[in-house]
Formats: C-alpha cells, sequence, structure tokens
C-alpha cells in the first residue's frame, strides 16, 4: 500500500546513516569512547606516561594514588598509571592481531568447506569440531611451556582456539547463501563461482563476522591478562594487564589497590568493546537496522 | 446488553512509534455474525485484529478510541483481566499454522493445555482433544493426537489451530488471513470448516484476508481498509457488487477472477479501466510455431535424495528418495506463454530449477534454443544462460541484498561480457522499460516494495536480451492491483521482444488471462496439457477438475447453507 509513500520516507542507507544510528544508541556512543581512548592511550603511552614504566623507586613503593603517580605505585616502585598505558598496547595487539588471523583464517576455512567438495567439509567440521573441544585455558597450559612464555605464543594460542568458532559460522552462513534466491539468480545469469563467493556471499558474511570479532575483542583481552598472569604469557618486566594484575596478587597483603588499579583497565575495555559490539550488531544488521 | 453488537470499535486511533496505522476505525461485529476485514499490504487489517486481542507490539500506541467487547472497554482493562478473555472469550487463528504451533510439544499435549481452565481430568480433556480433531476433519484423531506439528501436513496443521480456538467455545473467532500459505483446494475446504464451525457454535468471527473472493463464501459484512482507515463497510454482497467508494471499486476491478472473459490485459490500479475489457482473441501472432520452439524438454526426471555421509561411506542406502518430477515433457515456443500449475510440492518449481540448470536432473533433456542443457560444464554453459532468464519466487530476497538497484540490473551484461559503454545510462533504460523512476538506481533492495522490487527482477531478467523468461510465482506476495501492472508489464515485453515465457503458479485466476497454454502438474507428473482456454472451459483429468472447481467455488457468490454440506472433510485427491 502507498508504495510511493513507503519508499520516499526510507532514507539511503549511508555510511552516514548507519555512523549516525550508532552514535545515537547510548551503549554505541559509550563503546565508542571508551575504545578510541583505549587506542590513543596505548598508541601514545610514550607521549602521555608520566614515569618510565620499568623506572624502580623503592623508596616509594606500595604509594597510593596521588597525583604524581595516579594510580599509585606497585612493589618496586614502578608507576602503576604509566605501566597499564603500555599495557594496553600489549592487549591491543594480541586483540587485534589474534581476533584477526583468526577471523581472517576462520574465513577462509569456512568458505572452502562450504563451498568446496563433501568429503573436503567433512574433514574440516571434524577437525573444526575437534578443536572447539578445548579450553583456551587448559589449552595454553599444556603447549605454552613447550614454545616459551612470551607475546608470539600468546597469540598463537589465542588463535587457535578462536579461529574454529569462526570458520563454523562462516561455513554455516555460506551454505544457507549458496541456497538463497540472489545467489541462485547470479548463478543462473552465469556469474562464475568467484563471481558468487566474492560479490555475492562475501559481503553478507563479512559483516556478521566484524561484529562477532569485535564481541571477542574483550574476551582476548581478559585471557591475555589471564594467561600473563597463569605465567604462559607476556614475561614479567614487561608491563601487560595480567602482569599488573599478578604482581597485585603477590603484594595483597600490603595493599589491596594495587588488585584494584590493575582490575580497572580489563574492566572498561571489557565493557567499551562489548558494548561496541552489541551496538554494531544493531546498527548494520539489516533486519534490526530500521528499529530507530 | 443481549442485543448489542458484540464488538464495537469506535473510533480507534494507533500509531506505530509515531507513524499512523489507524486512523478513526470505526465498525460493529455483531453477535454471530462474521465480519470480513479486507485491504492490501500496510492497510491496517491485521493490526486491528491485534488491537482487539491487546497483543499489539510495544510500539504501538492507542490515541484515541474504545474497543467494546460485550459491553466492556478492552483497552481500559488489566492484563489480567485480557488474558482471563483471550483463549477462552476471544481466539485467534494465525497465517502460519506451523509457527502459531509449538514445535517441541505434541499436539494432543498442546490441546489439552489450553483447557487448563477447565477442572476436568486428564484423561477427559484428552477425550475433547480427540473429539475436537474429528469435528475438524482430522484423521485417526487418537493417533494424530501423539505427533509433533511438522509431522502434519499444512492443511491438517491449520485445521488443528483452528480445533484449538474453537475449543474453548469463544464468543470471538478472529482469523488473521488462515489460508494464505495453503492451496486452493485446501483453502476451500479450510473456509469450509470455519463456516460450519461458527454456523454450529453461532459464535462471531472476524475473517482478516486480502482476498475479496472469499469473501461472498464465509462473511455477512465486510469493511474494506486503506492506509489504516476505513474506505467502506456493509454487506458483503451490497459492498462487492455496488461498491461506493472508489478505493473497493478499484478493488473489485483489479481482481481478476472478477474479470468474465479471458483478457490478455489486466486492470490495474491506476485506471485503465477498458483494457481489462480487451478481449482475448484466439491464439496471437505473437506466437511462432513454425520455428523450432525455444525451450523443449524430454522425459525430465528428477529425484531428490538424503544420505548422511557416515551411512553412505557404510553403504546404506538413501534414508531418503522423493520423485520430485516424472517423465516431464513439454515445450514453449518463441513468443508464447505456458503456465505450470499445481500445488505446492507438485514439482512445479523444481522443472523451473532444472531448466535453469540449477538441478541436475537424473535423466531427460532439455533443450534451449536447439543446445543440449543437462550434463554441460558451467563454462559450457555460459553462452546459454545469457538466452535464459529467471524470476525467483521471494522478490527482494532474490536481489542480492550489499547491491544497488542500478548495478543488480546491469549485473548480467557484465557476467556476459556485454559491451556496455556506459553502466548508469543502461541501468536508467532498463528501469524506464520496466517502469521505475531513475532514482530507483540508488536504493538497496530492502528499501523496495514487493511490487518495486518484483520490476526490479524483470529489468534485471531482460538486461542480457534473453529469448526465454522462467518466472516463478511472478504474482506471489503482491497485492491485486499491482498484480495486475507487473502482468500487463510482462504482456507488453513480450510483444516487443518476442520473449518466450514459462510461468510456474498456483494462482489460476491469473494463469486463465495470461498463458496460452496450460499444463496441470499433480505429484511430479504432467496430469493435463492444453490451450488454457479449452482446459478452463472443459478439464479432462479429474485432479484439473478439482483445481477448478476449488477455485471457481472460492469466487462464486455466497450459496446456500444446504448446498455447503460436507465441504469441510478432508477429501481423499485422485491418483495421477
Amino acid at each position: 500500500m502507498n508504495a510511493t509513500v513507503k519508499t520516499a520516507t526510507v532514507p539511503a542507507p549511508s555510511r552516514d546513516a548507519a555512523w549516525r544510528r550508532l552514535m545515537r544508541d547510548p551503549m554505541g556512543l559509550f563503546g565508542f569512547v571508551i575504545v578510541s581512548a583505549l587506542a590513543a592511550s596505548a598508541l601514545f603511552a610514550h607521549v602521555i606516561a608520566p614515569h618510565d614504566p620499568n623506572a624502580i623507586d623503592i623508596a616509594n613503593r606500595f604509594a597510593l594514588p596521588s597525583g604524581d603517580h595516579f594510580l599509585g605505585t606497585d612493589q618496586l616502585g614502578r608507576d602503576v598509571f604509566s605501566r597499564t598505558l603500555y599495557g594496553g598496547r600489549i592487549a591491543l595487539i594480541v586483540a587485534l592481531v589474534s581476533t584477526g588471523s583468526a577471523a581472517a583464517i576462520g574465513l577462509v576455512i569456512g568458505l572452502v568447506a562450504a563451498y568446496g567438495p563433501r568429503a573436503v567439509d567433512n574433514a574440516i567440521v571434524l577437525v573444526l569440531d575437534t578443536m572447539r573441544c578445548y579450553p583456551t585455558i587448559i589449552f595454553a597450559l599444556a603447549v605454552g611451556p613447550l614454545f616459551g612464555a612470551g607475546l608470539g605464543t600468546v597469540i598463537a594460542i589465542m588463535v587457535v582456539t578462536t579461529f574454529p568458532f569462526y570458520g563454523r559460522i562462516v561455513r554455516t552462513q555460506t551454505l544457507a547463501l549458496k541456497k538463497a534466491e540472489f545467489v541462485l539468480s547470479a548463478q543462473s545469469s552465469g556469474a562464475s563461482a568467484a563471481r558468487l563467493v566474492f560479490l555475492h556471499m562475501l559481503p553478507n558474511i563479512i559483516g556478521p563476522l566484524l561484529i562477532l570479532a569485535s564481541m571477542d575483542i574483550p574476551i582476548v583481552i581478559a585471557a591475555e591478562a589471564g594467561l600473563s598472569f597463569l605465567g604462559v604469557g607476556v614475561k614479567p618486566p614487561t608491563p601487560s594487564w595480567g602482569i599488573i594484575l599478578d604482581e597485585g596478587y603477590r603484594s595483597v597483603q600490603h595493599t589491596s589497590w594495587l588488585v584494584v588499579a590493575a582490575g580497572i583497565p580489563l574492566v572498561l575495555s571489557t565493557l567499551g568493546f562489548t558494548f561496541l559490539g552489541e551496538a554494531l550488531r544493531d546498527t548494520f544488521d539489516p533486519k534490526l537496522g530500521r528499529r530507530f | 446488553m443481549a442485543d448489542g453488537a458484540l464488538v464495537e470499535i469506535a473510533d480507534l486511533t494507533l500509531s506505530y512509534a509515531g507513524v499512523p496505522a489507524l486512523r478513526s476505525v470505526t465498525f460493529d461485529v455483531g453477535r454471530g455474525r462474521v465480519t470480513g476485514i479486507v485491504g492490501e499490504s500496510g492497510s491496517g487489517k491485521s493490526t486491528l485484529g491485534a488491537a482487539i486481542l491487546r497483543l499489539l507490539p510495544p510500539a504501538a500506541r492507542v490515541s484515541a478510541g474504545r474497543i467494546l467487547f460485550d459491553g466492556r472497554d478492552l483497552l481500559s482493562l488489566s492484563q489480567r483481566e485480557m488474558r482471563a478473555l483471550r483463549g477462552a472469550r476471544i481466539s485467534f487463528v494465525s497465517q502460519d499454522p506451523l509457527r502459531a504451533l509449538m514445535p517441541t510439544l505434541t499436539i494432543g499435549r498442546q490441546m489439552t493445555e489450553i483447557q487448563f481452565r477447565r477442572g476436568d481430568g486428564a484423561r477427559r480433556k484428552r477425550l475433547r482433544a480427540a473429539e475436537m480433531l474429528d469435528r475438524v476433519g482430522v484423521p485417526n484423531p487418537e493417533q494424530r493426537l501423539r505427533a509433533y506439528p511438522h509431522e502434519l501436513s499444512g492443511g491438517q496443521r491449520q485445521r488443528v489451530s483452528i480445533a484449538m480456538a474453537m475449543m474453548m467455545q469463544p464468543d470471538l473467532l478472529i482469523a488473521d488471513e488462515p489460508t494464505t500459505a495453503l492451496d486452493a483446494t485446501l483453502e476451500a475446504q479450510i473456509i469450509a470448516l470455519l463456516r460450519e464451525l461458527q454456523d454450529e457454535a453461532g459464535c462471531a468471527m472476524l475473517f482478516v484476508t486480502h482476498d475479496l473472493g472469499l469473501l461472498p463464501e464465509l462473511c455477512d459484512e465486510v469493511v474494506v481498509m486503506e492506509s489504516g482507515e476505513v474506505r467502506e463497510s456493509g454487506p458483503v454482497e451490497r459492498v462487492l457488487t455496488e461498491p461506493v467508494s472508489d478505493y473497493t471499486r478499484m478493488l473489485v476491478r483489479c481482481d481478476p477472477a472478477r474479470v468474465g472473459q479471458k483478457t490478455r490485459r489486466l486492470p490495474t490500479r491506476s485506471g485503465n479501466p477498458d483494457v481489462g475489457d480487451v478481449p482475448w482473441l484466439g491464439p496471437p501472432e505473437r506466437i511462432l510455431r513454425h520455428d523450432p520452439p525455444m525451450l523443449v524438454v524430454e522425459g525430465l526426471d528428477v529425484t531428490f535424495r538424503r544420505r548422511s555421509w557416515l551411512r553412505g561411506a557404510l553403504g546404506a542406502q538413501s534414508d531418503f528418495i522423493v520423485q520430485a518430477v516424472k517423465g516431464a515433457s513439454f515445450s514453449v515456443a518463441h513468443g508464447e506463454t505456458v503456465a505450470i500449475v499445481g500445488e505446492s510440492g507438485s514439482g512445479k518449481t523444481t522443472i523451473a530449477r532444472s531448466v535453469l540448470a540449477l538441478q541436475e536432473p537424473d535423466r531427460g533433456s532439455i533443450g534451449i534454443g536447439g543446445v543440449e542443457v543437462v550434463g554441460r560444464s558451467p563454462r559450457e554453459l555460459r553462452p546459454v544462460r545469457r538466452r535464459v532468464a529467471m524470476m525467483f519466487q521471494d522478490p527482494i530476497g532474490s536481489l542480492s541484498p550489499r547491491f544497488t538497484v542500478g548495478s543488480l540490473v546491469t549485473e548480467p551484461m557484465l557476467i556476459h561480457g556485454i559491451p556496455v559503454p556506459d553502466r548508469e545510462r543502461e541501468a536508467m533504460r532498463l528501469l524506464d522499460l520496466v517502469g521505475l523512476d531513475a532514482r530507483f538506481a540508488e536504493r538497496y533492495p530492502h528499501e523496495l516494495s514487493g511490487g518495486e522490487a518484483r520490476r526490479v527482477g524483470v529489468a534485471r531478467a531482460l538486461s542480457s536480451s534473453p529469448e526465454l523468461l522462467v518466472a516463478d510465482e511472478p504474482t506471489a506476495g503482491l497485492d491485486l492491483s499491482i498484480q495486475g501492472e507487473l502482468l500487463n508489464l510482462l504482456a507488453e515485453i513480450q510483444e516487443q521482444m518476442g520473449l518466450a515465457i514459462l510461468i510456474i503458479t498456483h494462482n489460476l485466476a491469473v494463469v486463465r488471462h495470461i498463458s496460452d497454454r496450460t499444463i496441470v502438474m499433480y505429484r511430479g507428473e504432467f496430469v493435463e496439457e492444453g490451450s488454457t482456454e479449452a482446459l478452463f472451459r472443459n478439464p479432462r483429468h479429474e485432479y484439473t477438475r478439482m483445481l477448478l472447481s476449488a477455485s471457481r467455488h472460492l469466487q462464486s457468490a455466497a450459496r446456500a447453507p444446504a448446498d455447503r454440506g460436507n465441504e469441510g472433510a478432508e477429501r481423499p485427491l485422485p491418483d495421477p
């Protein structure tokens, strides 16, 4: 009914409109602000940090927050605020590199499984499902020591334990899209397999995948902290949020403040990425897109 | 109180997030009367049903008006009081019986559950459920009570929903397009059943539909709605024969079933009233009979199998074999329109997909313009695909969601390497051809209405200048007025370009007007084939007769109740 009226009032879905919708969502705005603050502080840690993160000042250990040390100092008198800023670098590197690689690997494997021959699909699904069974932490504790602690090991463990989830989702999405009428329509007009996959299916898979990845980032950040806390991750003098937490935990008899200080960035970044991810999902999902 | 109307809706005004959905709607539903609400999509007819049940989405706001049910204003009742009415005094039958039934509980469990208001024992409730199933014509009720919804056919599921709605002997039954998801023969049975049950129980019914043909069969009064407003209301007979409002006149005029003569063009919303009166004069010259036909299908067999890979590896038989098409042979000449009709599941769409080489047949041959299609590699098929285009069932779902209309309509040219100096101009030309404005080129599929998306589908289909167009349910989901426009467009294009058209549909009213030859399909086989005129006038196969009588029966004027007999019962279908 009133087709002309109806279409005339629907604005074109430019990126601008989506952006404005995202910013109008309080959760989206909150997430965006936290995530950008986090990214900026990590990127410019060397400029912002008031102290050298590894400068030891034993005389001034276990100081509570003050004008000089915003988050106090640790058991060696190092400035916790500066260490947190540098720790953000590690967290973001691990999160972005491992989530990005896992999503990319998952995308390729999922597409191959869904589009390739049946036997390949069966083999891939078997492997993915087997790998999904390993809990991240147990896997890390088992495999981590073999390769030695370090940033590379953390990233590798995160990639190996998360890509099967992406692979599974991409495969399912692709299988559903393969039978979608618009794909059949392109196929019936003679489109090549490459055209079908890259122009018609991929754009419809990659959106949900990116949203999923953005919601996975906080999990990876927390896992990195956890692995570093357990000693499988980044090695001590390097300031990682997990290590700050671990050191605070060891000195908990002297002061409980350190544990709190180390927890703040973890809580904030987890909330920020989760809110942003959820707002992104609401904004870009075409079926939810018109809720405003 | 007892002599007043059961439902009195006065001045009801309602909006969804600020967008008006109902404006000053006023009408009554008399006790024991059947009131039809008819309108096209977006007219607010379903909103009205939901408003009476107070089951509106949270964004809905009622800004004015009253809904009096037996003298009480439903809008002022508490949730608790509303709950006491729902299912007991007011019940509801929805369009999609599969989604209306809980998938994980048996029919019996669901049917006893809704009797929770009665203090009877479980056995008594189950007995009543079985009686009710028997009453609505479900065979073997005892056994059916143990079935899950997915184990029943679409018609049976709708019977179960009706049984559940009627079980508590409501005063008002609201039926929202209860037959839209069903085939013509099932539709006729369900309508007859509703009428019988309504007569028996003496309840009032609000019957929401978009199909004018159903009104005389079932309703006493009718309310015609457009854009949330009541355009006209009154006794069915009077509204359909002497409509007062322009809108109702348009609706009546656009119903292809009401155009008595076979015509090539159908009347549309925008007018052109005499177009519908142009009679169809024998086979036209556009059909090139002496040339070799554009499409020749011979002995086509298609089977669907499902076998789990593990069992397959262990050498087990397929768990599941369906022969979708059995030995289909037919041809379509240049310039000719051939329709394949049949119920859902009869194998029509499978034939269309085989012609487009989207489905590998087990046996048989498909020749397109003299080239064999079966068994060709994608590379070899490409030149053939340029000559054939398909319009898929779902107008919006068949358009790639991240493409603009402009790139969608020109994509086939790109695929086939047809030189296009200016892609934008080409898109404009194609859009113009199907009567769409140039500004549509920038839109995305989800911003189109069903009718607009259909036109885009036609433009895309035409862009590689095909010689054969396969249209799968081209009128599905379109309002009557838009349906006429689309079919006229196809007819025009066919005349201009000499296109061969294969239409797959279950809409007999439309087939009668637009196709030259018609093939009737039943359970995978062709049971009858002939010129559309002859087939409609003198059907030979029992199934064809049944199909025609089902749709004619719906279009005939209201008949005396005595005539109705036991039509609501499930009838055995003939063997093909």
